[in-house]
């Protein structure tokens, strides 16, 4: 029970991540190889906070939260000069800046990091691993909910604007430069929330925890689960987040195993599990229509694009 | 009060002037259109205006207040909206939504209303169904704008531009990639959001369509405003015929020589029967059929985005076609283009295309080596440095460090070393000096004379009507014209296909 109770919570900083990443990857388009940098800072701060000035666990919510939406915007500030290839490469410059600062600044604890990180306490009882799963899932519907009413709201709408067309979204007057900002510090900002839950929770933290390849994992479990969608990054947080545990042999092979996922998925079903158009999605909205009222075709009605000569030629740009 | 104002506009891009001290203004209510050829600074122009690109001097002002410099989103606020030459859709957004967007004021962008439901609002509901309705885009605002064809994106891109209610409309070619089917429809369109008040400048290369809507034309010629003034003014205004019909003069002498060759029309050379290509959805060759005769000169001529690069990007197997091309009684459409050219067609495409990294005579050699008769390659390189000594001069310079001019002639030079026997050249006048253009015809004519097939693409048309033996005119995607070079140089109907084509 408990051993399953562990299982969940990882699951659960996973799925905060990963909703988190999808504002900036998912809804604006910006690629970002940095997200478990802005974990391991929420989780440093935490951790720094409650050992050394005895800050309450509470408290080291907001302080993670707003340190990391920070850094955030700094990097959605860079990402104003860089596009694409670039910016990808600069954020994975950023994880190992992050990474070297860590282990390097006598601040955070060097190279073995910081150890007894004490467990939050509410009315004088002692955190177990089902009130850090309370906790946990209390942040990720609350991250859940904010992407989805973000995502309703002018401001979510504009920032798929700007992901599928910069030209044109500047054209409507909509303020690029300040949304990707935006888009980046509250991507950053959730992902340091997590990091403050996953301080005590571990009781130590230690630089080679919020690696690159921790990036990775987290990139891949949005793009398995499916860019764009808030139920693609929980289910991909949900399905790779359990799989070493279901099959313990795969956790000596964990990054193998996601590699060979990755290519495999973005080879055959680059949308995701449930991004849109994917298979179960049609799947499911096939079942669903069913029950619905057929639609008419429009394909003949002649401002449908004939589909055979579009997929011959060259992009559009 | 003029709504807008351009006052001794000025834009350089380096060393080269697109646009040179450009006056005038746009009262409020009116239509103006832009028109000129090829490189007349028209884009740029509207660039300025929309603010994508910051004018190197003059004034801009828009409703008395200066706005050069501006950021695109800012001209969008202050009422100036824009469509893009190339469509621009929201293309994983609905039709709808792509219109929705587009209608969000700056107070709610800039403020914490941003966050706020973007579907809650019934008058901003409202008014995009009107505009969906306006547009003739409700039955599909449901779809995804990807999902689109060409003549509704462009539909879309209006109704988009129309959804802050702007005060000016600001069109870029509309009417690219429309076939002649769709372009009445599009004036209509065009026409009738004028109608509900809305100041527009339209920028646009087939000109029938511009005169036929503008109250006032700008004519741009090489930056410079050449005309100015109403549709019927402009329509006879020998300044205005003259570019685009080409400036006088340039190739008497070339046209001297091709007068005294005899015309060789014994076998076919290419024969090319309801040939259709286009990018992706915009389709942009019609069902082309045209026949050169072995050691014939035929040139396409046509406005820029008549379709004549496409075609002769078909032939050469650079842009998927349908339809049928024979060569020398092979069909050439399955072949791909390396195999074309083994076949024996020597291509100088568009824009040079040389490989820049690599020595003039690198250049040379790498083309060489696919010769349709195989050995001598060195002799054939030494011809082309005896035919064009400038190369010579820098054969072991690399290509990037050429002039323009230059990079053309060694473009030439490696169709030549080549040796075909059929030579496809598009465009080879493009943004070169007078001198250099000479130099490259009288070549072009002396291979010609020594019994080479030509087929030429030139948007010059006195060029091309001086050089060839048969001219094709091309507009809109499809022969408009055709017939031996002698008649059609005196022919109405080619001031006609260059200044109305609607």
């Amino acid at each position: 029970m408990s051993y399953l109770v562990v299982v969940a919570v990882t699951i659960v900083i996973y799925a905060i991540l990963t909703v988190g990443l999808n504002i900036v990857v998912g809804y604006v388009g910006q690629p970002n190889l940095a997200q478990s940098a802005f974990l391991g800072l929420g989780a440093y701060f935490a951790a720094v906070f409650s050992t050394r000035y005895g800050v309450s666990f509470w408290w080291t919510i907001p302080i993670s939260f707003a340190v990391a939406g920070v850094a955030g915007l700094g990097l959605g500030a860079v990402s104003l000069r860089l596009r694409e290839d670039f910016l990808a490469i600069t954020t994975i410059g950023v994880n190992f800046v992050v990474v070297a600062v860590f282990q390097y600044m006598p601040f955070f604890g060097g190279s073995t990091g910081i150890y007894a990180i004490p467990l939050p306490a509410i009315a004088g009882h002692q955190f177990a691993n089902t009130d850090f799963l309370i906790v946990g899932l209390v942040m990720l519907v609350g991250v859940v909910g904010a992407s989805f009413y973000l995502q309703r709201a002018w401001f979510g709408q504009s920032l798929a604007a700007i992901r599928d067309d910069e030209q044109a979204a500047c054209s409507v007057g909509i303020p690029m430069a300040s949304y990707k900002v935006a888009a980046f510090t509250l991507s950053a900002a959730f992902a340091g929330m997590a990091g403050s839950l996953y301080a005590p929770f571990l009781s130590v933290v230690t630089p080679t925890s919020f690696g690159f390849t921790e990036s990775i994992v987290i990139l891949s479990m949005l793009i398995f689960g499916g860019l764009g969608r808030i139920r693609g990054a929980l289910i991909g947080a949900l399905i790779l987040g359990a799989l070493p545990e279901v099959f313990r042999f795969i956790s000596d092979y964990r990054l193998l195993t996601f590699g060979v996922i990755l290519v495999l998925m973005l080879r055959f079903q680059p949308q995701g599990l449930l991004g849109e158009d994917s298979v179960m999605s049609k799947l499911a909205s096939r079942a669903l229509t069913a029950f619905r009222r057929p639609v008419p075709s429009l394909a003949a009605e002649g401002a449908l694009m004939e589909k055979d000569t579009s997929s011959h030629g060259p992009s559009r740009d | 009060m003029a709504l807008l104002e351009i006052d001794q506009v000025t834009v350089r891009f380096g060393g080269l002037t697109a646009l040179s001290d450009v006056s005038f203004d746009v009262a409020d209510g009116e239509f103006v259109s832009v028109i000129g050829p090829n490189g007349a600074g028209k884009t740029t122009l509207f660039n300025a205006i929309a603010g994508a690109i910051k004018s190197t001097s003059g004034t801009i002002r828009f409703k008395g207040s200066e706005v050069q410099g501006s950021k695109p989103a800012h001209m969008s606020h202050v009422g100036v909206r824009r469509s893009f030459q190339v469509a621009r859709p929201f293309s994983s957004m609905t039709v709808r939504e792509n219109i929705q967007v587009a209608s969000a004021k700056k107070a709610v962008l800039h403020s914490g209303r941003c966050l706020g439901p973007a579907r809650r609002d019934r008058r901003t509901r409202e008014h995009v169904e009107e505009l969906l309705g306006l547009v003739d885009l409700s039955a599909w605002a449901d779809r995804k704008a990807s999902e689109l064809n060409i003549g509704a994106l462009r539909r879309l891109e209006i109704a988009r531009a129309l959804a802050s209610e702007p005060s000016l409309l600001l069109l870029d070619e509309p009417a690219a990639g429309i076939g002649v089917d769709g372009l009445r429809p599009l004036a209509e369109l065009i026409k009738g959001v004028h109608e509900r008040g809305l100041t527009v400048l339209l920028v646009e290369h087939n000109v029938g369509l511009a005169l036929s809507l503008s109250d006032r034309v700008v004519v741009l010629d090489e930056g410079h405003l050449l005309a100015l003034g109403t549709p019927e003014q402009v329509r006879n205004d020998e300044r205005v015929i003259s570019a685009y019909l080409g400036r006088q003069g340039a190739r008497q002498a070339a046209a001297g020589v091709v007068k005294g060759l005899p015309m060789k029309a014994e076998a076919v050379m290419l024969e090319v029967d309801g040939l259709t290509a286009g990018y992706g959805r915009v389709p942009v060759l019609y069902g082309i059929s045209l026949t050169v005769l072995e050691g014939q000169f035929v040139t396409i001529v046509g406005a820029n985005g008549a379709g004549k690069t496409t075609l002769l990007q078909a032939l050469m197997g650079l842009v998927p076609a349908t339809g049928v091309a024979v060569f020398r009684g092979k069909p050439l459409l399955p072949q791909p283009a390396h195999r074309r050219v083994d076949l024996g067609i020597g291509y100088v495409p568009e824009g040079r295309h040389v490989f820049p990294a690599l020595t003039v005579d690198e250049n040379l050699q790498l083309t060489a080596a696919r010769r349709h008769e195989k050995g001598g390659s060195g002799r054939a390189i030494d011809e082309v440095y005896e035919v064009f000594p400038r190369l010579g001069e820098r054969r072991r310079q690399t290509s990037r460090s050429l002039s323009g001019g230059e990079q053309q002639m060694l473009a030439f030079g490696r169709a030549l070393v080549l040796d075909a026997d059929f030579l496809i050249l598009d465009e080879i006048s493009l943004g070169l000096a007078p001198v250099v253009v000479d130099r490259l015809y009288d070549v072009l004519l002396e291979i010609h004379g020594r019994g080479k097939t030509i087929l030429l693409a030139e948007q010059n048309a006195r060029v091309a009507l001086e050089a060839a033996d048969m001219v094709y005119v091309m507009e809109a995607g499809r022969i408009a014209l055709q017939g031996p070079a002698a008649e059609l140089r005196t022919d109405p109907r080619i001031v006609e296909a260059y200044l109305s084509s609607l």
